[in-house]
């Protein structure tokens, strides 16, 4: 039995809450950890899986994703630690690393960690998140420094703003993490219902995103978020195509990996 | 004839001209289509308050503050963004 994160003994978790580390097998369900870089994920990564992805105080410590396993309530998550971006417009090899599995690797659930010290700049990546999935959870991580600079956050208001669960959390100091992983569980059921905020969209891009979604099917059949990818090609990002036709290539290769997998045995 | 030439030749100040420890805000971007997303994404948006921390030895790139974050910002990209000075009038911040 391993501590769940919890302050208190009296938590319910310290009993359900199991670390993995890299025993990647058979896990039921998918777990993205994104945010602005050094907002803390690799820290919730190492809490929640027992192991030691590099953390600093420096931005872009975790340059390629690192995955780990953790188990909550008889189910295993894995969880994949992204490397920090400030935009799912990449621009540098790590912010491609971390939008490509966000927006074609439809993780499960996605865990925004946020800095609670530095709202604004981190939700402009939080309403771009919410524009391609509304199986999030916002983790408002850094909650001690922002008690020490007196900022107050409403974290309820926020909520109902963005229309996602807001976890308060110090990752450092193992706060709030019952509570994360709890919420994970509960959208990763589908127990927990959202209404991710969107950008009130103006009708004319409305008009052109529909028009251009049946090509970009048809170019690309089985493509995921063929939406948001209309929006950046009219934004006049044209990597995203490579991105995208990028995506299915590996998708049809892990089909074949996962042949051979099951194959094994039967000639043992 | 570019708007950013114009702007650029009516004496407009643009967050290069800045030292290291002053302050300016900004008032508006020059470029244009995905490095104005970038730009933004990064927290350069009109109105914020943008400081010189320090110049690299070849005094290109320069690390800002913007929003609570350091971002190293080529002078040749700083060139397009025009800002509005804050004087620091002695203080001591
Ligand atoms: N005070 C405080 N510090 C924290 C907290 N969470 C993380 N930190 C510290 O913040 C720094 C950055 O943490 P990381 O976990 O490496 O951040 P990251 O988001 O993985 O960073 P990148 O991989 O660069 O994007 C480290 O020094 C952590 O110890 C917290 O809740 N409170
Ligand atoms: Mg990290």
């Amino acid at each position: 039995m391993d501590e769940c994160g919890c302050s208190t003994k009296s938590c319910s978790l310290h009993d359900t809450l199991k670390k993995h580390g890299i025993d990647l097998q058979n896990f039921d369900f998918s777990v993205a950890l994104a945010g602005n870089p050094n907002t803390g994920k690799s820290t919730v990564f190492n809490a929640l899986t027992g192991l030691r992805q590099h953390t600093g105080n420096w931005p872009g410590k975790t340059v390629s994703r690192a995955e780990g396993m953790f188990e909550f309530g008889k189910k295993k998550y894995k969880l994949i630690d992204l490397p920090g971006t400030y935009s799912l417009l990449s621009a540098s090899q790590e912010e491609e690393i971390a939008r490509n599995f966000l927006v074609f690797g439809r993780p499960d659930v996605t865990v925004v960690v946020v800095d609670a010290t530095n709202l604004e700049r981190n939700l402009n990546f939080v309403l771009q998140i919410l524009e391609i999935t509304g199986d999030v959870v916002i983790c408002l991580n850094l909650m001690d420094e922002a008690k020490r600079k007196g900022i107050e956050i409403d974290d309820a208001r926020l909520e109902q703003k963005l229309g996602v669960p807001v976890i308060a959390t110090s990752a450092r100091y193992k706060k709030g993490l019952g509570k994360l992983v709890q919420t994970i569980s509960g959208i990763a059921h589908k127990e927990i219902n959202t209404d991710p905020h969107k950008m009130n969209n103006i009708p004319q891009i409305q008009e052109a995103i529909s028009e251009l979604v049946p090509h970009l099917e048809q170019a690309f059949p089985g493509i995921l978020n063929s939406r948001w990818i209309a929006m950046r090609l009219i934004d006049g990002d044209k990597t995203v195509l490579d991105s995208a036709a990028g995506s299915l290539y590996a998708n049809s290769l892990d089909t074949g990996s996962k042949v051979v997998k099951i194959e094994e045995p039967v000639t043992e | 004839m570019t708007k950013s030439t114009n702007k650029q030749n009516s004496g407009f100040e643009t967050l290069d001209s800045l030292i290291q420890g002053e302050r300016g805000i900004i008032k508006e971007l020059l470029c244009t289509g995905l490095t104005r997303r970038r730009f933004m994404d990064m927290g350069l948006v009109n109105g914020t308050e943008v400081e010189v921390i320090m110049k690299s030895l070849s005094g290109d790139p320069v690390a800002y503050r913007v929003k609570g974050t350091q971002l190293a910002i080529r002078n040749e990209d700083a060139h397009n963004i025009i800002i509005e000075r804050i004087e620091n009038n002695g203080r001591i911040n």
